[in-house]
């Protein structure tokens, strides 16, 4: 019986042992190879004093040891808390202190980060001590602070003994850390149980087997890399691991794809508008794929039917959920017939998952009549247990109701969705101030409050403003205080330090005055529309 | 300035915003350093700097991996 995401790993090197379960850059492991070198690091874990229920950080490049990584922290009972790579060191310092890391897993390709990630956890800043002990994989010649302890890869040996940890499915698995309205993240807390019902939903809904061949083109700290580090194996496919400077290149991406023959392909639309623009495919052969799934954000019509055109033997699907709930729906995207024009609209999101349950509802909490807005709530066994330390978010992300004498428990998705005739559901906005870029979740009261948070700055607003390939990017105004003087350029720098690159406004106008509504709050509205006429009269 | 110099300012003043100086061998493409909307910032400030195209099919790791590779690529061109 399979009732632990780390289970399926033991399943898979029993059944499949010489198959491979990930690849990146050429280098390879097997299921056999995976499972001993996972049972390695857990002994490693477990010896540096990780306990059941313990968090441990994976600070990792795009690589065959975030697989390790992942199945060695389970194994030693733990959950694992991917850290963004290129967030700033302000942000990875407050999710490891937040969630109290005392075990983090690095490697040779973060050397750069690593000396002023470490000094700035020796200082720590705000209420949570520095809970840091142990770091594996640290790169020969950084130091580390005194009293924080290390080994190195090479000093963990495969091992063909697992570990005998007890755990159960309620048991936390990983905390994934999201864009937070109040100006610091939220972490994103989900089981076994609920991690391991994605994985076999995602597995069956698009029939997965071994034979396939999954791209990774999500890094671990987004959600969608679920898919490939949890259902890939959980069918003894193989995942391949794709590094990141192929993200940023189209056209090595394409060549990837096709020398990797990848079956299986689930991106934001973002990556696929690129690989429609710039990844040469008209010199490739991308036969092999059977399935692009895409989801995060929205994908305007004309690129996904382009890209459709060009991949005749793939199916699309529109793949949808936030990452509370892993996800929750998915619309396959029929074919164009001959000579039918690209149709406007984009994909709807579809029809709720079979094993879930969904209501849309009315600022009251009411249910609307079908076919009317309203926002989408959910609920479903593969949903988070709630955001780690977070009592008050834990109230108001959920919608409690009594059917049967027990309680139904509805995540509120914060999505405004529309039911059309065909019983599929189109997403229609945000019910509060949220918006993508690149499938990334920024809070726009986060950009803000980092940028109020400036000694200098009076008050601020954020607002999003179309970006040139569809989705949204952050843009911003400020007042400065009194006789204060802060240019762009110092701002845009202090943002950078504290925001991840995606939710760095691309400009900050200063301003001295800011249009107000009749009671006097910032019109951000009028704000967003003087910056989309200013873009305008540019083109 | 060589092409080297040129690429080095533009990544570090234009695209970084000064939060770091990048180095000739350093790897752009990692997570530390330019996102895929610098990369095609990048290719089209080369296009106008040099005065030159640079077809999809060139725009590869191999040729952008690092400043050196960038400066190899647009040298074989002008042969």
């Amino acid at each position: 019986m399979i009732y632990l995401l780390s289970q399926i790993l033991d399943r898979s090197a029993e059944q499949f042992p010489g198959h491979e379960a990930f690849r990146c850059d050429d280098n390879s492991l097997t299921y056999r190879e995976l499972w001993e070198r996972a049972n390695g690091l857990a002994h490693t874990l477990i010896s540096m004093g990780v306990q059941r229920g313990d968090r441990v950080g994976i600070y990792l490049s795009k690589s065959l040891e975030s697989a390790v990584a992942i199945y060695g922290i389970w194994k030693a009972g733990a959950a694992y808390v991917p850290l963004d790579p290129r967030a700033p060191v302000t942000r990875t310092v407050y999710a490891i202190n937040h969630c109290g890391i005392r075990h983090l897993i690095t490697q040779k390709s973060k050397r750069m980060k690593l000396p002023q990630l470490l000094q700035a956890l020796k200082a720590p800043v705000g209420t949570h001590p520095a809970s840091l002990r142990y770091v594996v994989g640290v790169p020969e010649g950084v130091e580390l602070p005194h009293g924080v302890n290390h080994c190195s890869w090479s000093d963990i040996s495969p091992s063909g003994i697992a570990p005998s940890v007890r755990i159960l499915e309620q048991d936390l698995a990983y905390i994934m850390y999201t864009s937070g309205s109040t100006g610091t993240p939220k972490g994103i807390m989900h089981t076994h149980r609920s991690g391991l019902n994605y994985a076999r939903m995602a597995a069956h809904t698009y029939g997965l087997t071994h034979d396939d061949r999954l791209g990774n083109h999500s890094p671990l700290h987004f959600d969608m890399s679920t898919l490939d580090y949890f259902s890939g194996p959980l069918v003894g496919a193989t995942t391949v691991i794709i590094p990141e400077a192929y993200t940023k290149m189209p056209a090595s991406l394409s060549q990837l794809a096709q020398d990797e023959a990848l079956t299986i392909w689930y991106s934001v639309p973002f990556a696929l508008i690129q690989l429609l623009l710039r990844g040469v495919l008209g010199e490739r052969d991308l036969s092999s794929l059977r399935w692009v799934l895409f989801g995060g954000e929205l994908y305007p019509a004309k690129y996904m039917y382009g890209l459709m055109k060009r991949l005749p033997r793939a199916r699309f699907s529109n793949v949808y959920g936030p990452a509370e709930v892993n996800q929750c729906s998915y619309y396959h995207v029929p074919s164009l017939t001959e000579g039918q024009p690209i149709p406007d609209e984009v994909a709807p999101i579809g029809q709720i998952w079979a094993n879930a349950e969904e209501i849309v509802v009315d600022d009251q909490d009411n249910p609307v009549v079908s076919g009317d807005v309203g926002e989408l709530l959910v609920r479903t066994p593969t949903m988070m247990e709630g955001y780690w330390q977070r009592p008050d978010l834990n109230v108001s992300a959920f919608y409690r109701v009594e059917i049967a004498h027990q309680t139904a428990v509805f995540y509120r998705t914060g999505d405004l969705v529309q039911r059309l005739p065909d019983g599929n559901y189109q997403f229609v906005g945000r019910k509060d101030r949220q918006i993508k870029m690149r499938g990334y979740r920024i809070e726009l009261d986060e950009v803000e409050a980092v940028l109020i948070a400036h000694p200098h700055v009076e008050e601020a607003a954020a607002y999003g403003v179309p970006a040139e390939i569809g989705g949204h990017q952050v843009a911003a105004a400020v007042i400065l205080k009194p006789e204060a003087s802060l240019s762009e350029a110092e701002l845009l720098r202090y943002v950078g330090e504290r925001l991840p690159a995606y939710a760095v406004p691309k400009g900050v106008a200063i301003a001295t005055t800011f249009p107000r509504t009749g009671t006097g709050k910032i019109d951000r509205r009028a704000l967003q529309q003087q910056a989309e006429r200013a873009m305008g009269s540019r083109t | 300035m060589d092409t080297q110099d040129i690429l080095k300012q533009y990544i570090s003043q234009t695209l970084l915003n000064g939060r770091m100086q990048v180095e000739a061998d350093d790897d752009l493409l990692g997570e530390e350093i330019i996102d895929s909307m610098g990369v095609m910032q990048l290719v089209a400030f080369v296009e106008a700097k040099f005065s030159c195209d640079v077809p999809q099919s060139d725009i590869t790791i191999t040729h952008f991996r690092t400043i050196k590779a960038i400066d190899t690529y647009l040298a074989k061109r002008s042969l």
